[in-house]
């Protein structure tokens, strides 16, 4: 069927490509099809992981929208490297998703992926795109445990700080722990509250948003970056607070039904504000570092 | 038209998948039989017996990740007379894997702002022969304290802390075995003084032992049950309510 019979052009459109190369894509799509299965069936729908699939579609869309520059630089990298590096990432691949460590999976398919894309169009390509890469990283699901150890000194902190504040402004609030009392109510600070399950994710789109606007500026994007923390523990409070506060207008039913559909939502968007507020407020910082560039 | 390097990366690809799919575990091994965790535990062990209790640290809230991670729970408050009060936890879960696992008490304690402090093996003797390894520790906060005693199991294997749970779990993956899990957890609200944690042990051999012998595979594993059902299952001070049914199966 695949009667192409026209002598390498420069450009030879993507279906050309896949035709060419059906091999490559049948052996791509064996790994990424059951792999976003699981993703999608674990990971990517729990809090921790809503910012998957968005990454995976952006990330794409952000190594698509420079390729002319991708074509122009493009010259095959070495053939051994990639054998290595397909190597080891079918080795951890099968092992990952045999054993259900999906971190190591969908690392080892990422790695798959770079290999092939690297025996295309070489180092120099793939340095250029760092960032895109760097991002799709993120697609990579964090274990539960490395985020529980993270997660819980984060809970103490917003937990402290919303029983400050509004202990502070008055209000019949009291903790022990991460158990923060309200009147007769009684509210425990869950993961879900701390933050941390929206930081790896805040931390996505802000990059994304630093890499977007601004240009790529490695300096400014990691001064940005380094405001990501506080500003998902801040966004956090905000949440805790407004349940708080919610539970002690309109008791704990209010609070509970509101919790489950909005309280995500909130953290986030106060979160993606709080990042374009600061970045507006930080533009005389980055004309600066911009002149010195 | 199909050159060397899309053989060998293509293939390295479809390698890794074909590999994935032929290793991966597929023997569900889930000790529970399909039972209910409430019905195979006795209302009554030795001298303790159950009664209604809301003041529990839970592994789970409703809705929440652990809501998905246990398939059956079972929570008891057990006095006696002459005895501290016992809570006991059940999570089980029917099969385990990284993202479903069950979470041990140093963790699900400290998630609800306990401190945990004197973790600490133990070796809890129920006969003769039989030993559960099992670990000890205090969960305390401002105004509560509470030694607890528990262990867990993975598939047939009894790990006492968080990597050996790991390498237990793989080991069994390795043999094409998906395990299922359980968390017994003991624990009272007391000084956590020697003497209580040798009550908590002493709870913990009366209940093993009350259990039917056939349904102790789920809380132990199916080796130390059946090595205590070598012992005839019975006889040790806690009095057993069931004398003799070591023999009904």
């Amino acid at each position: 069927m695949a009667t192409v019979i026209s002598p390498p052009a420069p450009t030879i459109g993507w279906r050309n490509f896949a035709l060419r190369h059906a091999l490559l894509v049948i052996g791509a799509i064996a790994l990424f099809v059951p792999t976003i299965a699981s993703l999608g069936a674990g990971p990517w729908s729990t809090e921790q992981g809503v910012h998957g699939p968005l990454v995976l579609a952006t990330g794409i869309w952000l190594i698509f929208r420079r390729g002319d520059e991708v074509r122009a630089l493009a010259t095959p990298g070495s053939f051994g490297l990639a054998v290595v590096a397909i190597l080891g990432a079918a080795m951890a691949y099968a092992f990952g998703r045999a054993f259900d460590f999906i971190t190591i999976e969908v690392a080892a398919m990422l790695l798959a992926f770079g290999a092939v894309a690297y025996s295309f169009v070489g180092g120099a390509v793939l340095r250029l795109m760092w960032f895109p890469i760097l991002y799709l990283a993120f697609m990579i699901p964090i274990p539960g445990s490395f985020l529980d150890v993270v997660t819980q000194p984060l809970k103490m902190v917003v937990s402290q700080a919303v029983s400050a504040v509004l202990g502070g402004v008055g209000y019949p609030v009291a903790r022990v722990g991460v158990t923060i009392y309200v009147a007769q109510y009684q509210l425990l600070v869950e993961d879900a509250c701390a933050g941390l399950n929206s930081l790896i994710s805040l931390t996505a789109i802000g990059l994304f948003y630093v890499y977007v606007m601004r240009n790529s500026n490695w300096r400014y994007s990691l001064l940005l970056l380094t405001l990501v923390v506080p500003i998902a523990i801040l966004a956090n409070c905000v949440r805790v607070a407004a349940l708080v506060l919610l539970t002690y207008y309109f008791g704990d039913a209010v609070a509970q039904g509101f919790l489950h559909k909005f309280a995500g939502m909130i953290t986030f968007t106060s979160a993606l504000l709080l990042i374009f507020l600061i970045d507006a407020l930080l533009s005389p910082v980055r004309a600066w570092l911009e002149v010195k560039r | 038209m199909i050159d060397r390097r899309d053989i060998i990366l293509g293939g390295g690809m479809l390698a890794a998948a074909a590999a994935a799919a032929a290793l991966t575990p597929r023997t569900h091994v889930e000790l529970l039989h399909g039972r209910k965790l409430d019905a195979i535990i006795p209302m009554r062990i030795g001298a303790w017996a159950t009664t209604p209790s809301q003041a529990f640290v839970l592994p789970k809230t409703p809705g929440d990740l652990a809501d998905r991670l246990y398939s059956d729970t079972v929570t008891r408050l057990y006095v006696a007379p002459n005895a501290l009060p016992v809570m006991m936890v059940l999570a089980y879960g029917n099969l385990q894997s990284d993202l479903l696992q069950l979470h041990r008490p140093e963790i699900c304690y400290a998630a609800v702002g306990f401190q945990i402090s004197n973790s600490a093996r133990l070796d809890l003797r129920v006969a003769p022969d039989v030993i559960i390894p099992a670990r000890e520790l205090v969960a305390s906060t401002d105004n509560r304290v509470e030694p607890i005693t528990y262990w867990t199991r993975i598939g047939d294997y009894l790990p006492t802390s968080r990597t050996e749970q790991r390498t237990m779990r793989l080991r069994q993956q390795l043999k094409g075995i998906v395990p299922d899990g359980i968390l017994v957890r003991l624990s009272t609200v007391a000084e956590p003084t020697p003497a209580t944690f040798a009550a908590l042990s002493e709870f913990a051999r009366a209940f093993i032992l009350s259990v039917r012998p056939a349904d102790r595979g789920v809380l132990v594993g199916t080796t130390i049950a059946a090595s205590l059902a070598r012992f005839g299952a019975g006889g040790t001070r806690g009095g057993v309510r069931r004398a003799g049914g070591g023999r009904k199966i």
